[in-house]
């Protein structure tokens, strides 16, 4: 009996860490995967796998919210956005694309990523690089946090739960300004997403990129002249 | 029961997988999918020190929410731009828009 009372003290914990496995794996696919979809579909789940992460810890309303906005707006967004962008192979190896290059690339930077992997390409440095900064980031943070001491306290999982009242109390009294400021902030987001999406590709940057990027990749795009 | 710390311990890495997969792409969208997943770790710090700390339990959920207001505007600003670099140039590629490099 008090084996199956410690395991259901301990089931918190235990799905905290599986939902951790879940988001941190899929975190580094939306990195690793070629296709840009599935990359997107991979930050789907690791966003679900966050809002599973806030319900426990007692924040209902932002994982619902977390739901609604980001696996329902913004993941759809992405998509979209890689829908209507009509290039058909969007991965981060563009040996299809590599005709791509503009004329004036031909410095540094613009060599094309060497699939050959027989010698260390820039890109491969690169990664090993960022890596490196990743893991120095998260090292040294852990560090500072181990150093203050992150304390060992227990709360019930996901309780206190209806936290939605309180919530919009707080908005509306404590924190009306910065919520109008984000009213705002929305609103010209948006309309400026509207703005600097709806112009038809004009001429202007491309005359002054010298060479028109007829691309293979970009051959849909017949909005362009 | 569940220790808070932990949810902290895990935003630290997912900030690092984000960081890591933004340093690393050169693909802009997938750029931006992996800010949108830092700022959804900070949000995940944000909640868990304000489970930590009683009295600010509810302060710490709104910023999380302000947070998550920022990440949709920074999304949909993001993406316009860059759908409207492959309208006129044809790559998503950030080492080949190299416009303004001498």
């Amino acid at each position: 009996m008090s084996f199956l009372d410690a395991f259901v003290r301990a089931l918190p914990t235990l799905g905290l860490f599986t939902l951790a496995a879940i988001i941190l794996v899929s975190g580094f696919m939306v990195s690793q995967v070629r296709r840009i979809t599935h990359a997107a579909f991979f930050m789907v789940l690791a966003f679900t796998g966050v809002a599973g992460v806030f319900i426990l810890l007692g924040a209902d309303f932002l994982g619902a919210a977390q739901v609604l906005i980001y696996v329902g707006a913004i993941a759809v967004m992405f998509l979209f956005a890689i829908m209507v962008s009509d290039l058909k192979e969007l991965s981060d190896n563009p040996r299809g694309t590599a005709a791509a290059t503009t004329a004036d690339g031909s410095s540094g930077a613009a060599a094309p990523a060497a699939r050959p992997d027989g010698s260390p390409s820039p890109r491969g440095a690169w990664s090993v690089l960022s890596g490196l900064v990743a893991l120095g980031f998260a090292g040294f943070v852990l560090a500072a946090l181990a150093k203050a001491g992150l304390p060992a306290v227990e709360v019930p999982a996901a309780s206190g739960l209806p936290t939605t009242a309180p919530i919009g109390r707080a908005l509306f009294t404590t924190f009306l300004l910065p919520f109008e400021v984000a009213s705002i902030v929305l609103l010209a987001a948006l309309v400026g997403a509207i703005v600097i999406a709806a112009r038809e590709g004009g001429g202007e940057a491309e005359a002054k990129a010298g060479s028109p990027p007829t691309s293979a990749a970009g051959g849909g795009k017949g909005d362009a002249a | 029961m569940i220790n808070p710390s932990y949810a902290v311990i895990l935003g630290v890495l997912l900030f690092s997988v984000g960081l890591y997969g933004a340093l690393r792409s050169t693909n802009a969208v997938r750029i931006l999918m992996c800010i949108e997943l830092m700022l959804n770790a900070v949000n995940l710090v944000f909640v868990a020190f304000s489970r930590l700390r009683p009295e600010a339990m509810i302060a710490g959920q709104v910023f999380a929410i302000f947070i998550m207001a920022v990440a949709a505007a920074e999304a949909a600003v993001g993406l316009a731009i860059i759908l409207q670099i492959v309208r006129q140039r044809g790559v998503v590629y950030m080492d080949k828009i190299n416009l303004l490099k001498g």
